[in-house]
């Protein structure tokens, strides 16, 4: 690793960062206290490891302006894109923060633990200051036409490999956990990858390979020309009366792995007051009607976990990643 | 479907839809006309205003703004070698020859001209051919895109700057930066030198900007003159013979204008491929290429063309499939989710009339823009006249912002300056920045279609595809025609003649 490169990059964005804030506030950087976090006129930043226009940005854009408005002082909370480095570029800008509370970031949960796990990146996922799980977008499994499957019995248990249109290399989050799935209902998986899900699609709509997994927005307006073969849910949705859940199928586990749950947290180490303002906030601002609202418009779906149970989605992913990682690995 | 263009019309010149279009037009001018910053930009600073809106205005602002930006980005190619975006890169080749001559404004009123009329052509195929979209869209897979993108490689060929074996160094030092960074297959880093910034390997805009901008900054500097010298053009007489040059190469035109419709309808190859296409064609077909990347008229109107009219066909997947072609086209999908309204195929049933404020607004939006860029033509051509001390600063200031702008990433800002360095040798010593770039861009599409092609396909499956196969033919045809047209003796002469040029050349 190049630490001194690392370090430099770090003391020259914590010193950007540093002079906006302190521009922002017109006051000197001097550890807020809860009494006045956040201060007047301030600007809190959401930093998000997405390019605008997607889905993370979309509830990313919304939750900030409810975060707003549900804050003491109504400070400014703005959503910064900081795309690259496979998230990591977001992530080092959220734990190397200034642990004050004005730094915040939404991720997608899986993407924050594997790094640690598989590629063995010196940081804890359990270290950031996990505030609430803000969207769980419906997440399913569709067929391509040609393939001839109508139903996951035709792949489970068979031992068969099936083509998977990804959206990723082999160890990205959501090939990994297509990957899971084969080994928990006892098929091969062979991912191809693409740029993202909807080019994804397009090559399960041609039938150019046997299947893939991607969220309930990106694939419902095509659904008819697609075969649903499960849904990553406890039961049944009402869109997809005849589709099987995942957890009908005796693979409950398997909700933990798959789909998108976006995570709101802040710096490690921010005290415990500006916190507990922070967790009253966001779960007004998850409440908030403008927030639901939007959410539903634009396909998402949100779906609360507090700071506990945030903690416990994150652990679940750690445990279950890690006992499966030799498996991974392989080849 | 066509019942509701009337509606749409009605909505997009009526107040405050007219507000928004011009508003959203000239915003996108300035973006299109800074480097570094484009559509991606200027979309994502605008969503949040849209939200407020209603769906019809904020389609109209963000699609005004969206369309202009190639428009605009021909204006700093041509008159400073700095292209506002990946777009633009080929107007440069021989816009910027022309600046040099003197002739910016007849330039960039070709240019104008081309790009207001290539959008019209962009627009028409789109109405025309949405209804068989879906299976145009669909006829396309892994390996016709690798196809496309080896056609476009070969290019470099055509393009024929400096000497062959140049030609191919520049190619392959392109193709080594293309696969910096994660590969498309495992996932696995490559020559990261073990930072989080090559992670996604080397971006195409800072380098683009360093290897064209800053280096022309650096060379101006140097040189102590301004960009066009002693003999200049002023007023609107140029800019109009600009316009009808257009006219009187209309077959360039028109050719450029569906190559850039066809490249657009194909997702995932894009407005960066789409120019340079056209210009290789447009170079390829001319049947006297002596002056083409020294100031022929034809070499701006091809790419110009090609990339406004690559919009309307950027429109067909993104519309029936939800698939963005390009950032652009990506914020955009973004923005209309926001207002529950889902790309796909139901949509040209559910809402015809969004669809149409949308294609009616990258219509009038180009016009709008044309027509500014037309008027302010012969004021912009006075750049050239500024002494190059004083141009040659503000370009390496803009050139560095805009690529910091683009991704927020201080990185981007040395790797600029490295390949402003890099561009000035090879402007020096007779290497090729263009096949550098070419090779850049297509290089990491190259190698994910090969991948996906080999996977799904092999080698038999991927040529026996009737698409993929007349794409092979026509690649080799476009490779050898030029050998075949001359005769043996013709090409040993044009040797000499050219060693000889060279040899005069180094003396000079």
């Amino acid at each position: 690793m190049n630490l001194k490169l690392d370090n430099l990059k770090t003391s020259l964005a914590g010193g950007a960062a540093g002079l906006t804030l302190t521009l922002a506030l017109g006051v000197a950087a001097v550890p807020a206290a809860a009494a006045d976090f956040p201060e007047a006129g301030s600007t809190i930043t959401i930093v998000i490891p997405n390019s605008p226009g997607g889905s993370t940005d979309t509830s990313a854009r919304l939750f900030a302006d409810a975060l707003s408005k549900n804050l003491p002082n109504q400070p400014n909370v703005v959503v910064q894109n900081r795309t690259g480095g496979n998230g990591m570029i977001a992530l080092n800008d959220i734990m190397r923060a200034d642990p004050d509370g004005y730094t915040l970031g939404i991720l997608e949960a899986t993407s924050v633990v594997l790094p640690p796990v598989l590629e063995g990146r010196d940081y804890d996922p359990l270290s950031l200051e996990w505030i609430a799980q803000i969207n769980n977008p419906l997440y399913l499994a569709v067929a391509s036409k040609a393939s001839g499957l109508t139903s996951v019995e035709q792949m489970a248990g068979t031992g068969e490999t099936f083509v998977q249109a990804s959206t990723g290399g082999r160890l990205d989050g959501s090939t990994l956990g297509a990957r899971m799935t084969g080994m928990a209902m006892g098929f091969d998986v062979n991912p191809i990858p693409h740029d993202g899900a909807s080019e994804a699609l397009l090559a399960v709509i041609r039938g150019d390979v046997d299947w893939m997994q991607g969220t309930f927005p990106t694939i419902y307006a095509q659904i008819d020309d697609v075969v649903p073969l499960f849904t990553y849910t406890s039961e049944r949705i009402p869109n997809l009366p005849d589709v099987p859940s995942v957890a009908e199928l005796g693979h409950e586990e398997l909700l933990k792995l798959n789909g998108l749950q976006l995570v709101l947290g802040a710096t490690p180490g921010t005290p415990d007051d500006v916190m507990a303002t922070l967790n009253a906030a966001a779960e007004a601002a998850f409440m908030d009607e403008t927030f639901q609202e939007g959410m539903v418009k634009a396909n998402q779906n949100a779906e609360w976990l507090d700071a506990g149970e945030t903690r416990e989605l994150i652990q679940a992913k750690i445990d279950l990643f890690s006992a499966a990682r030799d498996e991974l690995l392989e080849e | 479907m066509y019942d509701a263009i009337l509606p749409a019309l009605g909505v997009i010149f009526s107040w405050p839809g007219i507000a928004f279009l011009i508003g959203g037009t000239l915003i996108g001018m300035v973006f299109g006309i800074l480097p570094g910053l484009g559509g991606g930009q200027v979309l994502a600073l605008l969503l949040p205003v849209t939200f407020a809106l209603e769906p019809e205005y904020a389609i109209i602002m963000l699609i005004g703004a969206a369309g202009a930006v190639p428009t605009a980005g021909s204006v700093a190619g041509i008159l400073l070698n700095t292209p506002g975006s990946a777009q633009n890169v080929a107007t440069t080749f021989d816009g910027y020859p022309l600046a040099r001559q003197g002739k910016a404004g007849y330039a960039i009123g070709a240019a104008a001209t081309s790009s207001l009329l290539g959008a019209l052509v962009g627009a028409s195929v789109l109405i025309m051919i949405l209804p068989l979209g879906r299976q145009i869209v669909l006829s396309f897979s892994y390996p016709e895109y690798f196809m496309i993108t080896v056609m476009g490689l070969c290019l470099i060929a055509l393009l024929g700057e400096g000497t062959m074996w140049k030609g191919v160094m520049s190619a392959g030092l392109g193709l080594m930066l293309a696969f910096v960074g994660a590969d498309p297959i495992e996932g696995l880093v490559r020559y990261d030198l073990g930072t989080d910034y090559l992670y996604d390997g080397i971006k195409l805009v800072p380098v683009m900007i360093g290897l064209f901008a800053i280096s022309e900054a650096l060379s101006l500097l140097l040189d102590k003159k301004s960009v066009a010298g002693e003999r200049i053009e002023f007023g609107m007489s140029g800019v109009w013979r600009g316009s009808l040059a257009v006219f009187r190469n209309f077959g360039t035109f028109l050719r450029g204008s569906i190559l850039g419709t066809l490249i657009g309808i194909i997702p995932g190859v894009g407005g960066a491929v789409a120019n340079l296409i056209a210009y290789g064609q447009a170079k390829a077909t001319a049947k006297d290429k002596s002056s083409f990347g020294k100031g022929d008229i034809r070499g701006v109107i091809a790419p110009e063309s090609a990339n406004n009219a690559k919009d309307g066909g950027a429109f067909v997947p993104t519309l029936i499939f939800g698939i963005p072609g390009s950032l652009d086209m990506a914020i955009l999908i973004g923005a209309l989710m926001v207002f529950g309204i889902t790309p796909g195929p139901r949509l040209m049933l559910d809402s015809p009339d969004i669809i149409m404020v949308l294609i009616g607004t990258l219509v009038f939006g180009n016009v709008l823009a044309g027509i500014i860029m037309l008027g302010w033509a012969p004021y912009l051509a006075r750049v050239t006249a500024l002494r190059s001390t004083t141009v040659a600063p503000v370009i390496l200031v803009l050139g560095l912002l805009g690529s910091y702008a683009t991704y927020g990433n201080f990185g981007d800002m040395i790797v600029a300056l490295v390949f402003g360095l890099v561009g000035y040798f090879f402007q020096a010593y007779g290497f090729s920045r263009v096949a550098l770039i070419i090779a850049l861009v297509l290089g990491g599409l190259i190698e994910k279609n090969f991948y996906q092609s080999m996977l799904v396909f092999g080698i038999e499956g991927s040529l026996t595809r009737p698409i993929t196969l007349g794409l092979l033919l026509a690649t080799i045809a476009m490779l050898v025609y030029p050998a075949l047209r001359a005769s043996p003796g013709a090409l040993l002469s044009r040797a000499a003649r050219r060693s000889r040029s060279k040899e005069s050349k180094d003396e000079g």
